[in-house]
């Protein structure tokens, strides 16, 4: 087996962050400045992953994202839910390379994304078989506002079993009219609530899609929304 | 014969809850006073008894299995009138050795379904020391299929079983016509509620059978010619389970039907309570009906036994003496009951995860979420059940939850979502 003493790695990581600040300035034009891991969060991160090889591969998949613009954030912090389930390292390094995969499309369908958060909601529905394209969609409808909250809500809906489609649609519907976050989240409330009660969980998204809708206006072109920059949340 | 206990083999763990394997043993004395009308007399008969069992209780599938023994000194001998009678005929130390198997599984995807199959296997009348009794056998099996669902701290669902079994019974000093099978079916419907520490059931259960020594042995008796008693019970349940002592009271109504005629009630409680993890006492006293299915006759019983139990899930020691078969309580869910979570907005921004989890007071009840970087972090315990409070910023968070260092899991009143590691966290979306 090959040996990789800790310190080495340690050091090649704190080498990749030094060029995060470069790093973050590739990202998607507009993407916001995303905090990075002190040093030593990182080097805490990748310790608690007991297999050498296992963190030489984790710091190779971090360093092949950082170049790519995708946020490190999401990554560590998978690495620390890998470490505080104590699962396998190989099962961790594998969700990683996943996430990676998953932020980058995000990332590249958001564009230019507001936040590391929005991207990381962006990689939540995908992993939920969102395609790409539907995020596109979402962004050429709301260009100057955050998708964090409506993508998390897309995947609420889908992992309470409203089928992807027809939860995408809805969202995509209710994102148009202009529909406030807190609005989306109450609604995604009612619909569990419905589900616990019995109901198909494509019917209680009709029903309370309808109700919402009925609040809302007509669709909201892109050009009329506030232009908001991103980083200004 | 009196075949007095058969302890738990499985206790239900739906969605959400750890996994976990463990090794049990059960060992205690058991009083038992059978009321046969074949005999000449009531008696009360000691029984040593001891079980010993291995389960593996699973997100999707859980398994588990049993042998458990009985030893019995039967004083007194059966009317000989009767023929091979549901009891032991000379006055012997006789056993009972008995096999359980059952095997639940709850789909990944609709885990408020679940499916049970059981195989039971009882050798009774084991002649010890040279000396036989009335011996025999029975084979059971069952298959149940529930449906639970969970809303905050109140959980419920409603199942319902089929079951059959054959019965033989031999005399070994008798001529071989003595040798007997008998045969029972039985269809079973109840439904059941639990509200954080209470737990209410009620089952219906309609058995039909042809073994007339057990059922006349009962009190039961047939009408006008047909061929099979039909026996109709109807057993209502409450437990509760508080801290480290549940305490559980059942009623049961038994009355024949069509050409079926006479009766029964019985009542009984049981209460354990964990010494420590890895003991607890379960305690037990009051009637049992006549056992169609496992060809158990009417007896009123009290008894003591001391569970050792090795390996295990977050339930420490509190797991209630179930029986194999039914009837008896139905399996209750216990996912809302367990660990559970709720979102309460902030006006100035944010959100606040409030987690809740009903376990023993030395728990260890830790959460992680994407907030705080999934360091696992120890709820506190207020008295009454383990509380964190988690701040949450505007985004989509995840949170799971542990306890005793079991497998993570969803809180209810969360969306769930499985996780990458073998568990499941909860998803918040806080605007």
């Amino acid at each position: 087996m090959i040996r990789v003493s800790l310190q080495p790695v340690c050091r090649r990581v704190l080498a990749a962050l030094a060029c995060a600040a470069a790093v973050v300035h590739a990202a998607p034009a507009g993407a916001q400045s995303v905090p990075q891991r002190s040093q030593s969060q990182v080097a805490d991160a990748l310790e608690g992953v007991g297999d050498a090889p296992v963190r030489t591969a984790l710091l190779a998949t971090i360093e092949s994202a950082q170049s790519r613009g995708v946020p490190v954030d999401p990554l560590i912090t998978k690495v620390r839910e890998g470490v505080a389930k104590q699962s396998d390292p190989s099962r961790i390094s594998d969700a990683v390379r996943q996430l990676a995969g998953r932020l980058e499309t995000a990332a590249q369908a958001l564009a230019p994304a507001f936040s590391s958060s929005e991207i990381s909601a962006g990689a939540g529905a995908l992993q939920h078989g969102v395609p790409a394209s539907t995020l596109r969609a979402y962004r050429a409808l709301s260009p100057s506002a955050p998708l964090t909250v409506p993508l998390g809500v897309l995947t609420e809906m889908i992992a309470d079993g409203v089928p992807p489609k027809l939860a995408s649609t809805r969202i995509r519907e209710l994102v148009a009219r202009g529909a406030a976050p807190a609005l989306l989240i109450d609604m995604g409330a009612k619909i569990r609530s419905d589900v616990i009660r019995g109901i198909a969980p494509g019917v209680a998204l009709e029903l309370r899609s309808k109700g919402v809708i009925s609040l809302l206006g007509s669709p909201v072109s892109p050009a009329a929304q506030p232009q908001l920059r991103p980083g200004k949340r | 014969m009196a075949l007095v206990l058969a302890p738990a083999a499985l206790r239900a763990q739906r969605g959400g809850s750890p996994s976990y394997s463990e090794l049990f043993v059960d060992a205690g004395m058991a009083r038992v006073r059978q009321e046969s009308r074949t005999a000449r007399a009531p008696d009360a008969t000691d029984a040593g008894t001891l079980g010993v069992g291995a389960q593996r209780v699973g997100r999707t599938i859980s398994y588990g299995g049993e042998l458990a023994a009985t030893l019995v000194r039967e004083p007194e001998a059966v009317d000989p009138r009767t023929g091979p009678g549901v009891r032991a005929s000379p006055s012997a130390l006789t056993g009972a050795l008995q096999a359980a198997a059952l095997g639940a599984f709850t789909p990944a995807a609709a885990e408020w379904f679940r499916t049970d199959v059981a195989a039971v296997g009882t050798r009774f009348g084991v002649g010890l020391g040279g000396l036989s009794a009335v011996g025999g056998s029975n084979r059971a099996g069952l298959w149940r299929g529930s449906l639970s669902r969970g809303v905050g701290p109140v959980s419920g669902g409603v199942s319902g079983t089929v079951a059959a079994s054959s019965t033989s019974r031999s005399n070994p000093s008798g001529p071989p016509s003595a040798d007997l099978r008998f045969r029972a079916t039985s269809t079973e419907f109840g439904g059941w509620l639990s509200h954080r520490w209470l737990t209410l059931s009620i089952v219906r259960t309609r058995t039909l059978t042809d073994d007339y020594p057990l059922v006349e042995a009962a009190g039961m008796r047939l009408i006008r010619p047909a061929g099979s008693y039909d026996v109709r019970d109807v057993v209502v349940t409450g437990g509760v389970r508080v801290q480290r002592i549940a305490l559980q009271a059942a009623f049961s109504r038994r009355a024949g039907g069509s050409a079926t005629a006479g009766g029964a009630r019985a009542r009984n409680v049981s209460a354990s309570v964990a010494l420590t993890r890895s003991f607890a006492l379960v305690a037990t006293h009051g009637d049992l009906l006549a056992d169609m299915l496992r060809g158990v006759p009417q007896s009123r019983m009290s008894s003591v036994a001391l569970r050792w139990r090795v390996g295990g899930g977050a339930s420490g020691g509190m797991r209630a003496n179930q029986r194999v078969l039914s009837p008896g309580p139905l399996v209750e869910g216990e996912r809302a009951g367990g660990v559970r979570a709720a979102v309460e907005r902030v006006p100035a921004g944010g959100a606040v995860l409030t987690i809740e989890a009903t376990a023993p007071r030395d728990a260890v009840v830790e959460y992680g979420t994407s907030q705080n970087d999934w360091m696992p972090t120890r709820a506190t315990f207020d008295g009454r059940v383990h509380v964190a409070r988690i701040d949450l910023p505007s985004g989509v968070h995840r949170v799971s939850v542990r306890v005793n260092g079991g497998t993570w899991q969803a809180p209810a009143g969360l969306v769930r979502e499985r996780d990458e590691f073998g568990g499941w966290r909860g998803l918040v979306v806080v605007p």
